[in-house]
């Protein structure tokens, strides 16, 4: 394995059973992320975009989903070999998620500053006063002047594009070599858009981290990719760099899409 | 599209829905009392106008206020001030009993396909309620109807016996569509209708609408938040901020040549696909403010790049700057 590849999965295979059918959701993707790279996945719904990340995280819905088969290497570990428990030490840690929806991907009973704090004392084994510091820390980061009564507020109090802020924070909290991005701006208006995305970017040049994006939003792509796969029924059709996939796209359905996008 | 559609000739432009300086306050109610201690201004001061045939484009983030104008044109909402006139007759306070006659000339479409067609009603029952309504037609003529018009909007006849859950997303924005044709309507009212959808089915919902918009000469009335969706489709564009427009022009016009910052920093903001253009992107600072509490003067100015101290006393109104082109900015107004 190449030393600035930072994530790996090969031939991963996440199938539904449901009663005697089996709906493969993904079925054998393989794609790389370079250390300090952002690689989109761009397909429409049902294409098993957001599957192939909740298989990363090993979040796939039970007992009907199951990771059947393929491996996801990150720095070289294989994560589908990992048990529960060392598991969940990767997950918030070493990767970190953003959700689509801001509304629901926040706990609305918490305050921000409880739940922001959570994984810097779970994870970083920080006092309550050193994560509450810290929480600030990242608060202000992503642009929160009055973080200190930010940490205090709950998640009603706040707008959407407040809340997908908090959230991009608790992601990086505790300096994810990878972060997951499952729709980030897509329950946004388009100049909240347009601030998380660079904002996104300024995080990501902070921690030198890498981004896995999915999306359908094609002008979202342009914007962020340096790489780009297209998935459509569980399966990859296109790979390429964003430059090549833009200006000359090879497979049918690229095709397609882009003519509709570009319309 | 069909080619033989009649050319519009500008001069012949006739009005079709006019509204006058339309305001919707909702009251907020506080205390033990449940007194009103302010108002939500939703819609405050619109002045717009249709001409029939064309397709009116409305833009603005969430909590703008679109949604409620597009409601308030079709007499969801009773307006707070102002007039709405429609074929030259004022419906802003008319009886409710008279609307219903009224509502066979406007239809709407809804953003939500899920929540808007009722799950224990037959596809068919669901395209034949509005005529029921109207007292169209025997039950006969009503059926051959529901044939043709589910044929129209591109579905298979026998989708009549089926039920809403058996249909997908972009199929049951057709079925939301028919139903909104049933009453041959002269102005339908789009509320996001292509928002919920994915791309590839937005362009194929969005190209039926610009077809029946030919073969039945339809006015539209496209409420949207995407800027390209509205950019296909419409004739006109009207940019709403904080319930008051900021901005209206042909939609050619807008594009190239956006006045108002706000509409400038909303075009700006739209990713781009093509990779190899240089842009000065503009960023807004901030949320939306509150409608309940709206900043003085411009609403924009707490937001804008180009405020200056004139924007925070005195509230712009519409210039004209060209052809139908309206801007609401104090940047174009000598004092």
């Amino acid at each position: 394995m190449a030393d600035d590849v930072l994530l790996e999965v090969n031939q991963l295979k996440t199938y539904f059973y449901m009663g005697g059918n089996v709906a493969k959701a993904v079925d054998g993707v393989d794609f790389t992320i370079k250390k300090g790279k952002t690689l989109a996945i761009v397909g429409e719904s049902g294409s098993g975009k957001s599957m192939t990340s909740l298989s990363i995280m090993q979040l796939v819905p039970g007992p009907t989903g199951k990771i059947v088969d393929g491996a996801v290497k990150l720095s070289g570990k294989d994560l589908l070999k990992l048990s529960d428990k060392q598991m969940e030490k990767v997950r918030g840690n070493e990767i970190g998620m953003v959700f689509q929806e801001p509304m629901t991907s926040l706990n609305p009973v918490f305050t921000v500053g409880t739940q922001i704090k959570e994984p810097l004392m779970k994870h970083r084994g920080l006092s309550k006063s050193q994560a509450f510091q810290k929480g600030v820390e990242l608060l202000k980061l992503v642009g929160f002047p009055r973080a200190e009564d930010t940490m205090k507020e709950f998640p009603h109090q706040l707008s959407g594009g407040m809340r997908q802020r908090v959230m991009i924070a608790i992601a990086m909290s505790c300096d994810p070599k990878l972060l997951i991005a499952d729709e980030p701006t897509t329950a946004l208006d388009v100049t909240i858009q347009a601030q998380i995305l660079d904002l996104m970017k300024k995080v990501q040049k902070e921690f030198d981290s890498s981004i896995l994006l999915i999306t359908h939003d094609l002008g979202v792509v342009a914007e962020m990719a340096d790489d780009i796969i297209v998935m459509y029924g569980g399966q990859v059709v296109e790979q390429a760099t964003r430059r090549q996939l833009l200006k000359t796209p090879k497979h049918p359905y690229t095709v397609g899409c882009w003519k509709v996008c570009l319309a | 599209m069909t080619m033989s559609q009649p050319v519009k000739e500008p001069n012949e432009k006739k009005e079709i829905l006019r509204v006058q300086n339309l305001k919707k306050y909702f009251p907020i109610k506080g205390g033990v009392l449940k007194r009103t201690v302010g108002h939500v201004k939703a819609v405050d001061d619109v002045s717009l106008h249709i001409f029939e045939g064309e397709t009116l484009g409305i833009v603005g983030e969430s909590g703008s206020g679109k949604s409620t104008l597009g409601r308030m044109m079709m007499r969801l909402l009773d307006p707070t001030e102002g007039q709405i006139t429609f074929n030259g007759v004022d419906i802003s306070t008319i009886r409710q009993s008279k609307i219903r006659p009224l509502r066979k000339d406007m239809q709407m479409i809804f953003q939500d396909p899920y929540a808007s067609l009722n799950p224990r009603m037959s596809v068919g029952e669901i395209i034949e309620e509005p005529m029921l309504i109207q007292k169209t037609g025997s039950s006969k003529e009503r059926q051959e109807n529901v044939i043709s018009l589910l044929e129209r909007v591109g579905l298979q006849q026998e989708a009549r016996y089926k039920y809403p859950h058996e249909f997908s997303g972009g199929q049951r924005q057709r079925i939301g569509i028919a139903r909104a044709l049933s009453t041959r309507p002269k102005v339908i009212i789009g509320d996001e209708p292509v928002s919920a959808l994915d791309v590839s089915v937005q362009s194929q919902v969005l190209n039926l609408m610009e077809d029946l918009q030919n073969d039945f000469q339809l006015t539209y009335l496209f409420i949207a938040h995407d800027l390209s969706v509205v950019k296909h489709i419409s004739d006109r564009v009207a940019v709403m901020y904080l319930g008051r427009l900021a901005e209206v022009a042909p939609k050619d016009d807008l594009y190239a040549n956006p006045l108002h910052p706000y509409t400038q920093a909303l075009i700006s903001a739209v990713p781009t696909t093509d990779i190899d253009e240089k842009r000065e992107r503009i960023i807004l600072q901030g949320d939306l403010p509150s409608p309940a509490n709206p900043p003085s003067g411009c609403p924009f100015h707490t937001r804008c790049p180009e405020a200056h101290e004139r924007c925070t006393l005195e509230r712009p109104e519409m210039t004209k700057m060209g052809e139908e082109h309206y801007v609401a900015c104090h940047l174009y107004t000598q004092s």
